[in-house]
């Protein structure tokens, strides 16, 4: 695995240099501050709506707010950022392959399981660092305007949240090894969320699904029990570890 | 309806203001930075300069994020 740790600091300063990893970090930061914001500015906007409502005959009590509202535009909103993060760093090996840039690299003597692994290690890091500065973020505003009683099984929740991401980034990975092109990247990416997410409309089969890690509000309130879903935690788990393991093989028959 | 009648009416609006004034600034900031860029630049690596700019007014925030990330080249300014 020659040439993995120089690959990787080439990959950190490549994303340092073109200023994505600023850009990351504010847009994660915003995320983090909108879910609150969002849920603080219900009331208001209710109260702004009401009278609308009430010509048509709908009469709006006191909307009250939570810490629960708050996690639970956070959970909602993170699907968009896996979607923007997916979308940026789909191109990410299929543009070295298609433009040929990779070429002096692997003449050089870098192999390409350190190529497949580097990407796989910077781009899970990236979004790892990511995620959790949001939930940090949403955690602090949170914690600044309610009382976090109303949510007792936050961490667990989140950590599931995140093994589940991880899994769709180490998924995107995998693709990039076999397709052409960072729209194919996108697109059997897209298709591997939307076909369990599609599948767990089928109740006996939800609790193996890795979609079923992202139901996070239930898990929040402590209405469901992680043993609940058991076999898709492990599941989830055994795909990163299977997308890990894959990769160097394939990346080995992807032609330049 | 008069919003801002009802604007007025808020509880408090220095409640608000700690969430407001961060969210106001990343948006504009990241809206006149993508609209900056796109009109110094005559080439992307995606799309066309009518297209960036009219994903950087109407998409928030996310349509700045995607011209930096996949329509602005990489050369210096």
């Amino acid at each position: 695995m020659s040439g993995f740790s120089p690959f990787l600091k080439k990959e950190f300063f490549e994303l340092y240099r073109r200023r994505r990893l600023l850009l990351f970090s504010i847009l994660f930061v915003f995320f983090g501050i909108l879910a609150p914001a969002s849920a603080k500015l219900t009331p208001a906007l209710f109260k702004l709506m009401s009278e609308d409502f009430r010509q048509q005959g709908i009469t709006i009590g006191e909307v009250t707010v939570s810490a629960y509202n708050s996690w639970e535009q956070f959970f909602g909103n993170l699907s968009l950022q896996l979607i923007v993060f997916v979308v940026v760093f789909s191109g990410s090996v299929t543009n070295e392959f298609e433009s040929s840039s990779i070429v002096p690299l692997l003449a050089k003597g870098l192999s390409r399981t350190s190529l497949i692994l580097s990407k796989l290690c910077c781009g899970l890091c990236v979004w790892t660092l990511g995620y959790w500065l949001s939930f940090s973020v949403c955690l602090g505003y949170t914690r600044y305007y309610w009382d976090s009683s109303t949510v007792p099984g936050l961490y667990k929740a989140a950590l599931l949240w995140w093994l589940f991401s991880a899994a769709v980034v180490c998924v995107m990975f995998l693709f990039s090894c076999v397709v052409r092109t960072s729209v194919q990247v996108m697109l059997c990416t897209g298709a591997a969320v939307i076909v369990p997410y599609l599948l767990s409309a089928v109740k006996p089969a939800k609790r193996f699904l890795p979609t079923s890690l992202i139901d996070a509000m239930p898990l929040c309130s402590n209405a469901k029990n992680v043993s609940e879903i058991a076999p898709a935690v492990i599941i989830t788990a055994v795909t990163v570890l299977a997308c890990i393991l894959l990769c160097p093989f394939l990346i080995r028959k992807k032609s330049v | 309806m008069n919003i801002l009648a009802e604007i007025n009416n808020f509880e408090d609006l220095k409640e608000y203001l700690p969430f407001l004034i961060p969210l106001a600034v990343i948006q504009l900031g990241f809206m006149i930075a993508a609209l900056v860029s796109i009109f110094k630049h005559h080439k992307y690596k995606t799309g066309n300069r009518v297209l960036w700019v009219i994903l950087s007014l109407c998409l928030s925030i996310i349509g700045p994020v995607l011209y930096f990330a996949l329509g602005k080249t990489d050369e210096e300014d």
